[in-house]
């Protein structure tokens, strides 16, 4: 997956990067996209990546880093300009919008991601799809909200503990 | 094909439960009841603490409502908790209604006017009256010393503060000291009465003020509780006219006037934006918002019309009715929002968005009390508590 030629006129075409997801995919994508993440940067930063040689990525599959790059790419002009100081209402406006709809995935997905948001250290996706999950699961009871996120049926032991605070909470289950 | 779902780590549990919305506190506890791991997350003062710098500002629990029993022939303050849905009847746990009246609260503290427990026995025919200090969140209360020098005059009102030195005020422990501000209007001065949990004693007056020619007497008496801004307790006397300011750690007092309006006797105090005072008025079904400005003179305060919010355009309700009014009947301390009352419930004005929502349907009480709070379980304990000293 090629990035678009970065449009900010500065001298030449942009650095760009390889990645390597777990499935052996190498994905190009321009350097301060892939920038986001922190662990990255620090890799890129020391000149990883470039060349011949890719970033191996062994903990994130490929299906799930084209959808993380998917939001590097969106998300990096604004995070050039050092968060959105100088971006207009109408950015803002669109980088919300792509939000909303870049977390309305299946839940498989949205997991991968977290992880992979989580393990890369990017910020702001861990955010929005923490976010995600907690509106998807706050308003569930505990056992509902065990089964959303593909937990095992509890122990009998482990019911019998929820039953019991079931009773001594009953006003938060109403 | 979309791999299984990874067992999430702890740190992204965190991540995700802080961004529940911290004005469901029963969200908060289903959650911690998922698994043991889960709840030694949610209990742990790591997470509190968290919680509290994620949102920041307390959220609006509740309200307290000053309402009459029919059956008991009294007074009573009852905990309305905010409903979430039409499916969640209630966030909050379950509170005995208090007798008496709820007169302001802050802190997550709130400040009763109540009888006198022993009195019932001895003598309950005397208006035997003292002040009470209550955690709706803990069901903890405090009652305060009777005051010597009594306020004999029917006009005062009264404030509950945390005293914390080093308490940042989102989610006060109960074991933080308080103050109560009592502010008494006798004829043309002000009195100033502080009672301090520190001490155990009321002292004062601490500060007084000649308030020069007063209109009528009775217009005199602070409407609405107490607004602390700036390290102020603000209270709006004579009818919304002028407010009275005491500087906490000045034990200072003063006085100035509102806007002129034609909102006399149907107006409030607000958090202004930047956290300074703002005045709000109604008058028919305009709800009028007044911003504070330096002088011209530079001697002190003016105002500036801000929002004007169009009641009537904002509500489905039927106001086509005649007799339909609105009145300021509280606000929100700290936020931008404004109770008013319609013929038909409550509703609460957001001043920057300019949204009306209704939040109760009762039209027959005396007054409302919002209750902000951070409410965080502590499921280690069996018990819902504020931060634990330990953190």
């Amino acid at each position: 997956m090629a990035a678009p030629e970065s449009g900010d006129g500065n001298n030449g075409a942009a650095r760009m990067v390889t990645l390597i997801s777990s499935d052996n995919t190498r994905f190009e994508v321009e350097a301060a996209a892939a920038s986001l993440s922190q662990t990255l940067q620090l890799t890129i930063l020391d000149g990883g990546g470039g060349g011949g040689d890719g970033i191996p990525l062994p903990n994130v599959d490929s299906a799930t880093l084209s959808k993380v790059l998917e939001y590097c790419i969106k998300h990096a002009p604004a995070a050039a300009n050092g968060g959105a100081p100088n971006a207009t209402a109408v950015d803002r406006a669109e980088l919300e919008r792509f939000d909303n709809e870049f977390v309305n995935i299946d839940q498989s997905v949205l997991y991968s991601l977290i992880m992979a948001a989580h393990n890369l250290e990017i910020e702001g996706l861990q955010s929005l799809v923490a976010k995600k999950v907690a509106d998807m699961i706050k308003g569930k009871s505990p056992m509902e909200i065990r089964r959303t996120l593909g937990f095992p049926d509890p122990t009998p032991e482990e019911q019998a503990e929820m039953n019991a605070h079931m009773l001594e909470y009953g006003w938060a289950y109403e | 094909m979309a791999p299984p779902s990874p067992e999430l780590v702890d740190e992204l549990i965190e991540e995700i439960v802080l961004r529940f919305p911290p004005d469901n506190p029963a969200a908060l506890i289903r959650a911690a009841l998922v698994c043991k791991s889960w709840c030694r997350l949610i209990s742990s003062p790591r997470f509190r603490r968290r919680f509290r710098e994620f949102h920041r500002s307390a959220p609006m629990l509740g309200f307290l409502l000053d309402l009459w029993d029919n059956d008991d022939k009294s007074n009573i303050a009852r905990f309305v908790s905010i409903a979430f849905s039409s499916s969640s009847s209630s966030s909050f746990p379950p509170r005995a209604d208090r007798r008496g009246f709820a007169l302001d609260a802050r802190h997550g503290r709130v400040l009763l006017y109540t009888t006198h427990p022993s009195s019932q026995q001895h003598a309950p025919f005397l208006l035997d009256y003292c002040f009470v200090v209550w955690n709706p969140i803990t069901d903890e209360q405090k009652e305060l010393p009777v005051l010597t020098w009594y306020p004999h005059s029917p006009a005062w009102k009264a404030a509950v503060l945390c005293a914390g030195a080093t308490c940042d005020h989102l989610a006060c422990r109960n074991d933080e000291p308080f103050l109560v501000v009592l502010v008494s209007v006798a004829i043309d001065d002000v009195f100033v009465l502080v009672y301090s949990s520190e001490t155990g004693t009321w002292t004062g007056p601490t500060a007084h003020i000649h308030l020069g020619p007063t209109l009528v007497y009775y217009a005199v008496i602070p409407m609405g509780p107490s607004l602390l801004a700036g390290g102020q307790l603000h209270f709006a006397i004579e009818d919304g006219r002028r407010i009275i300011s005491y500087d906490i750690a000045e034990c200072f007092l003063s006085v100035i006037t509102t806007p002129r309006s034609h909102c006399v006797g149907n107006m409030g105090l607000v958090t202004a934006e930047g956290g300074g005072l703002g005045v709000v008025g109604v008058e028919g079904y305009k709800l009028y918002y007044w911003s504070p400005v330096l002088g011209p003179d530079d001697d002190g305060w003016d105002w500036k019309l801000g929002m004007v919010i169009e009641l009537d355009m904002m509500l489905s309700i039927d106001i086509g009715v005649p007799t339909t009014s609105f009145h300021v009947v509280g606000f929100a301390e700290g936020w931008d929002l404004v109770f008013v009352c319609g013929s038909d419930g409550v509703y609460a004005a957001a001043l920057e968005s300019g949204q009306v929502t209704k939040v109760h349907g009762t039209t027959h009480f005396f007054g409302i009390v919002p209750y902000m709070s951070f409410y965080t379980p502590d499921l280690a304990r069996s018990v819902l508590s504020p931060p634990s000293a330990h953190q």
